[in-house]
């Protein structure tokens, strides 16, 4: 396990633009560590040879089947340059903290039973009432 | 088509990875670090903890506190410590199995502040935003587990880390990787989370969260880290031993030293973790890095950090344990 994804100034700040970047990131990281995987089935002979000198995969039917093998970007653009400031140039930067806002206001965990809602509240609410009352002691 | 054949002991490469040392230099480590552990010895201030090793064969000093343990324990425990286990998930579905070579990535912890998404301020974080975090985390699928982010300002240090642990049980599907630094916060966290998992002995068997012990270096088990790793054992909820090393300044300025010093610290937390309960899990950490010469700052993204966390991992693979380390 290796932690990191999300901090700025040395951990001191938590940015969710950062995090989701990264969250990205890892998507081409672990695209690298999996490596190169050979197996006869990866290899693909039969594709080339149906290809042939000179032809063409792009339309061949073990690209379409595959095509998802190749990693893909979210907020990172691949596009051209051109193509990007026809789509307004947006800054990745901004773009992140727009989809981060976009998870926060929008994304809703499906909520525990009620019984185990009270029962958490509960118990904090417990642990904080201790706080407190060592709290009023020490201040006695 | 061809004819049908097979490959007769094919070995194949199964993904990148980095060569960091020999075995000898490995076993070398190893050596020097059982010859630490028995000849120096590790400061141990949990009293509990001194009884535990001091039954057990170790030799304690009554007046300084130092114990020195012996390699047949320190190899016993490597052997008994688990080499895998499954970070249980709130949803199955996002369980982790750590162990080997399995590489899974985790947010970072623990901050005081945060850069606000709407007005891009640093400020504060407040108990909301730790709640926040956790549904956020949620969303990213490369993460394993959440990390309490965050440390609610707005309470102080000890509801602060409760708070994490309830948000986290409130609101997140994966595993979670708590701060846990007394026995109390230990007490709240095994009783809210046994109303998750639906009773303390389906939290035991399945624990839904991992907790962390940071030795202090060089040499040296704090009182109340140890005494909640003795609890988490007990129970049986997986815990992290996080060696936090600054080469050049707590640990020595060359890196093999300071991963004897880490590795002395760490296994001997193991040691008495398995002392306590044989097969408890654990997981073999580190978030050691270098103290800049010039600003006497932790460096987080120093290239020395990315050999230190590559080492650790090499280690813990040796000793076949599953492992923790920073990615800066």
């Amino acid at each position: 396990m290796i932690y990191g994804v999300g901090m700025l100034d040395s951990a001191l700040t938590w940015d969710y633009a950062s995090a989701l970047l990264q969250n990205e990131f890892l998507d081409m990281v672990l695209k690298i560590v999996e490596g190169i995987q050979v197996s006869e089935a990866n290899i693909a002979y039969d594709v080339i040879k149906d290809v042939g000198p000179g032809g063409e995969f792009i339309t061949h039917d073990h690209t379409y089947k595959h095509c998802r093998r190749l990693s893909q970007t979210r907020l990172m653009n691949r596009n051209t340059r051109e193509a990007w400031e026809e789509d307004g140039s947006q800054d990745i930067v901004d773009l992140a903290y727009e989809k981060s806002m976009d998870i926060l206001n929008n994304y809703r965990p499906k909520p525990r039973p009620e019984r185990v809602q009270r029962e958490l509240d509960r118990i904090y609410a417990e642990f904080e009432e201790e706080a407190r009352e060592r709290k009023a002691r020490a201040v006695a | 088509m061809t004819i049908n054949y097979k490959y007769a002991n094919l070995l194949r490469s199964g993904g990148f990875g980095l060569n960091v040392f020999s075995d000898d230099d490995v076993e070398q480590i190893h050596l020097t670090t059982l010859d630490v552990l028995w000849n120096i010895g590790l400061k141990i201030k949990s009293a509990r903890a001194r009884d535990i090793l001091g039954d057990h064969g170790c030799v304690v000093d009554k007046k300084t506190d130092i114990v020195k343990i012996p390699a047949n324990l320190v190899e016993d425990a490597i052997q008994s410590a688990p080499a895998t286990y499954r970070a249980h998930a709130i949803d199955p579905e996002n369980d982790y199995v750590a162990g080997g070579k399995r590489t899974g990535f985790v947010n970072f912890g623990e901050a005081p502040a945060l850069m606000d998404p709407m007005t891009r301020k640093v400020r504060s974080a407040t108990k909301k935003d730790v709640d926040d975090t956790v549904r956020f985390v949620d969303t990213l699928e490369n993460i394993i587990g959440w990390e309490r982010p965050l440390t609610a300002q707005d309470l102080d240090v000890h509801m602060a880390s409760i708070y994490n642990t309830y948000a986290f049980l409130k609101y997140s599907s994966k595993h979670g990787f708590l701060g846990i630094y007394t026995v109390e916060d230990f007490r709240a966290a095994i009783r809210m989370g046994a109303v998750v998992a639906g009773g303390e002995d389906k939290l035991s068997n399945s624990p839904l969260f991992t907790f962390s012990a940071d030795p202090v270096s060089p040499l040296v088990l704090t009182e109340e880290g140890t005494d909640v790793l003795i609890e988490a054992c007990t129970f049986g909820v997986p815990i992290k031993i996080n060696g936090l090393g600054l080469a050049g300044g707590t640990t020595c300025v060359d890196l093999a030293s300071t991963l004897v010093t880490h590795n002395a610290e760490v296994l001997g937390s193991i040691t008495l973790g398995q002392l306590v309960r044989k097969g408890a899990p654990m997981v073999y950490a580190g978030s050691t890095s270098m103290m800049d010469q010039r600003t006497t700052l932790a460096a987080m993204g120093a290239p020395e950090m990315a050999m230190i966390s590559a080492a650790l991992a090499k280690l813990a693979q040796f000793y076949k344990m599953p492992s923790w380390v920073g990615g800066g």
